[in-house]
This record gives C-alpha cells, structure tokens and sequence, in this order.
C-alpha cells in the first residue's frame, strides 16, 4: 500500500521515530531491571553524599556511567528513586543522563569538527539545567515524587536467572510504551502540520535565534546522537548560543518524551522543568552568542 | 504476542531493505539487535502465558475434582495480593498503538520524504549557495568541464563543493533528487531536492540545487515530488545578492526511488 505525499511523511516519521528510540529504550528498561534485580534497597542512599549539592551534582554526572536517552532513562530513573534515591535526585539524573554520557558528547564533538568547546559547553548547559531543577525540587517541593515506580511484575516464585530480569524488563517497557508511541505520533504530525516557515530569516539575531531555535527542537524532538548533526545543518545562519541551545532544551522538554515524563513526574515537577529549563536555557543561549559570536 | 510482531516487523523491513527508507543504514545492526532482544522478550512472555494458563487449568481441574468449586468461581479467584497489572484499558491502547506501527511497518510501502516533508520552509531558502566570498581553495584552478572526472552522486558533489567551492565551476556532475515546485523559479529552472539524515527520517534536513533545464525541455511538465537523475555541468547563478550553486543540465530523466534515498552528514 503506498499512502499519499503528506500521509506518507506522516507514517515515515512516526515509525523512524520509534524505531530510533527502540534500541535505546531497550537498554534503559534492562538497566532498570538490573537495578531492580540487584540493587539492595538503600544502598545508593549509603554512597551519596549529606549536603544535596553534592547529592545533585553525583545524580547530574552519573550519565557517564549510565549512556540512555532521553526515553530510556525514565525506567532507570524510577527504579533509582525506588531504591531509595531522594526523589530530586533521580530527577537531576533523567534531566542530565540524555546529554552527559560520553557517546552524546562524542557524537557533538563529531558533528562539530572537533570543536571541543561545544560539546563541554552542551554538558555544561544541561547540567546547569538538571542540577538548578534538583536543588529547587528539593527546597520547594520536598513531598514531590520523583519518577515513580511502576507495578511490581506479575511474577511466579521467586527465581534466578535471565527469565525474571527479562519478565522485569518487559514490564518496563510495556509500561512505557504507550507513552513513546504516542509521543511519536505527536511528534511525527506537528513536524509535518505545523510550518517551520522562513527560518534562516530568523538566524541572525541574537534573541530571536535562540527564541527560533528552542521551540523547533521541542517539536523536532530529535534525540540526543542525532541533534548536534542537525544543529549542525543550521550553522550557516544561526548563532553558536542558538545552537547550543537548540541541542540542550531538545533533549529536557520535547514532544516525544514529554507524555512519559507527565506521566511519571509530579504535575509541580514538570511545571519546574518548564519553567527553568526554558528560562535558563533561553539565558544561557543569548549570553553565549554574545561571547562565541 | 505484541512483541514478537515488532520484532518481526523490523525482521521484514532489514530483510526487505524498506529500513533505509526510514533510518540511515549504519544504525541496522542496533535495529538488528533491537529486533532480537524483542524476539526473546516476547518469547519469554509467550512461555509464560503457556506455562500460566497450564497451570491454571491444572488448578481448576483439582479444586473442582476436590472441593466442588465451580470452574467459573476458579477462574475467577483474585491474583496473589501486591500484584498489580496494568488496567485493561492501558493494555488496549498499547495493543492499538503498537498494531499501528506494526501495521505501517507490515503493510505500507514507504517512500522517501519529498516536498511535504519540508515543513513551509520556503525552497528558495533551502538552495545551496556559495559562501561569500568563497572561490578556489588552496589554489585549485577550474576545471574545464570537457576533461574533468564525471562526479556521479550528490554526496561526491557536496564534498567537492565544501573542498573547492566555486573553483568547481564548468565540473560535470550527475545527481539525482526530486522535484520540488518553487513560485520563485525562472523559465526552464526546477529544484532538486534531497534531504540529510543523521539517524532516521525525523531528524532529515532539506538539500535543494538549482538545475536549468535543458534548451527545449519542459520541466513544468515534471510532477512534483517526480525522481529524476540530472546530468550537466556546474554553474553559478546570482540571485538577491546569493551565487546559487546551479546545474547547467544536459539531460533530465525520470528515475524509480533509490533503495537508500538519504544522504549521510559531512564526515
């Protein structure tokens, strides 16, 4: 069956949307469920640190030990905070692990040329982003959830071996899957419905590139490997502060990720993302393109 | 039963090459590994259904044969306490999602994006130019197009051009890309579009050229969104202050869909 141009796009995109997140979403549910399966309850609790900071901080840089993308590692984030991570803490780590893990930062690089700054300035953002959100949840929203944790598996007796890691695992994912699929789907019909328009006659400002670029990564929601490349196509007419930008509020607030987030995050919580991950990025973007340009 | 479908749907497009049409083909061994972890998951769940429902009926042959319970009072005993499932209305809604993916994978012949994929972005501002300013790099002189090596694809054309820019004027080219309809054009100009993935089709950025037509063609007769392959040499035309990269063509012809119709980025 061939579908008409516009119907055509539409099918395409939703369907490469999921199939690029498939992989990555894998890896995040059998993180979860080796969490779940061999992480005593309190045991991270012991290894971070008293002041929340510091707590933040480790929460912010524990994507390099744990490369999941932004739909992965919602599982892995709930299963945390089901062991006993502070709840503010297991949200820094969803905010930031998309972004700092080395493959992320190694594919900016790439799509760069080597410029390192931009990679190190993307980790930077994010983790400004992810750590002002952590310590804000915990003064102002102490009794919020982080991710929550989703039913216990039907399981039989209790027994070792690969079958109840992989029973956990597809609980996860089938727990999520609503979630990224409709995501998808959402995504895959404003990229084809809403106009994009003119946007290389929005480039040269240094507020209104940033003000451009942030809303059309919310809505491209491309994910975290694959963004720089793009931003990368926008070079020629955008700032290096837009780009930067472009790249770090895709991966925190995008369509494709957002029902999941919604859905496992107090309703306070995602209002806070919003809000700071906007403002501050938005920041942060025009301040750099006075200092990069 | 929902994840072997996945799994066998990712099978038939890596088998069938349809995947290209969705993502760029170095990611196919993660679809490829993708496709076996779901194999097993679902495998295992499928095991367990079986493993379930045999016990299940063990039971109730027991307790009616036993105790007098009605098979219909057995099958209804609640589950074990603090085992909680998913609603029946949650399950649906994955089952349903999941079988429209699965159903588009399965039964829908995919194509290439082409204009509807441009989001209003106008075409005119999508056409590749030269830098300002930008002319031969390290001295490269031009190169007569009678005796310069054919560039046969659009991928050897856009590395040539980041390499020696306009000093690649009069160069022969072959490429091939779709036809995008553009208000702006002059008589006997059309626009060939192509478009750059990085990992699949939700993240393709637009490459458009302009091509001029060969003397006598009418390329307001081609549809929109037609393949064609052009074949000519390499020119420059100036518009509103822009030295648009051009393809003076010798020939245009209609062509089937490539296998793989998207472009790498710039290494």
């Amino acid at each position: 069956m061939v579908l008409p141009g516009p119907l055509n796009a539409f099918a395409v995109v939703f369907v490469s949307i999921v199939l690029q997140s498939l992989p990555f979403v894998l890896l995040g549910v059998f993180a979860a469920a080796l969490v779940e399966r061999h992480l005593a309850p309190g045991t991270l609790l012991r290894w971070l640190p008293h002041r929340r900071l510091a707590t933040v901080l480790v929460a912010g840089l524990f994507g390099f030990v744990a490369p999941v993308c932004d739909c992965g590692v919602i599982p892995l984030g709930r299963r945390l905070a089901a062991k006993g991570v502070p709840g503010y803490a297991a949200t820094t780590f969803v905010l930031a692990a998309p972004v700092v893990n080395p493959v992320v930062l190694f594919a900016t690089l790439v799509a760069f040329q080597g410029r390192w700054e931009m990679a190190a300035l993307r980790a930077l953002m994010t983790l400004s982003v992810a750590v002002v959100v952590g310590l804000l949840a915990a003064w102002l929203l102490p009794g919020a959830d982080g991710p929550t944790s989703p039913p216990e598996t039907p399981g039989d007796r209790p027994a070792r071996g690969l079958a109840p890691l992989v029973r956990l695992a597809t609980a996860e994912l089938l727990d999520i899957a609503f979630f990224v699929i409709l995501g998808a789907l959402f995504t895959a019909a404003v990229q084809i419905l809403v106009p994009r328009g003119n946007l290389a006659a929005l480039g040269g400002s240094p507020v209104g590139s940033v003000a451009t670029l942030m809303p059309v990564a919310t809505i491209l929601s491309i994910c975290s490997e694959a963004d720089a490349f793009v931003a990368r196509a926008f070079a020629a007419t955008f700032a290096p502060g837009a780009l930067l930008a472009f790249m770090t509020i895709g991966q925190i607030v995008d369509l494709r990720n957002g029902f999941l987030l919604a859905r496992t995050l107090d309703r306070r919580l995602v209002v806070l993302i919003l809000a700071v991950a906007y403002g501050l990025v938005f920041t942060e973007g025009i301040l750099l393109n006075g200092v990069l340009s | 039963m929902l994840l072997l479908a996945l799994a066998g749907m990712i099978g038939k497009l890596l088998a069938t090459g349809q995947m290209a049409k969705y993502m760029a083909t170095w990611l196919d061994p993660l679809s490829a590994a993708a496709a076996a972890l779901l194999a097993v998951m679902g495998a295992f769940e499928l095991a367990t259904l079986l493993d379930r429902r045999a016990r299940s009926l063990r039971l109730e042959s027991d307790r009616t044969e036993h105790a007098g319970v009605s098979p219909d009072q057995v099958a209804m005993a609640p589950e074990a306490p603090g085992k909680a499932t998913p609603t029946g209305a949650e399950e649906a809604l994955t089952a349903l999602l999941v079988a429209l993916v699965v159903g588009i994978g399965l039964f829908v012949t995919p194509r290439a994006l082409g204009s509807s994929g441009l989001g209003g972005e106008p075409v005119s501002g999508l056409l590749l130019r030269y830098a300002p300013g930008h002319g031969a790099s390290g001295g490269v002189p031009p190169m007569p197009s009678s005796t310069a090596p054919l560039i046969g694809d659009f991928d050897g054309l856009l590395n040539a051009l980041r390499r020696a820019g306009a000093a690649m004027d009069g160069q022969r080219v072959r490429v091939a890309g779709t036809i995008v309809p553009a208000d702006d054009l002059g008589p006997g100009e059309l626009t060939l579009l192509r478009y750059q993935i990085a990992h699949c089709v939700a993240d393709a950025r637009p490459l458009a050229l302009l091509v001029v037509a060969p003397r006598g063609a009418t390329p307001e007769a081609l549809e929109a969104d037609r393949w064609i392959e052009v074949e000519g040499t390499l020119a420059e035309r100036q518009r509103g202050g822009d030295r648009l990269v051009t393809i003076e063509a010798t020939r245009i012809s209609p062509i089937e869909e490539p296998a793989s119709p998207y472009l790498s980025p710039p290494p």
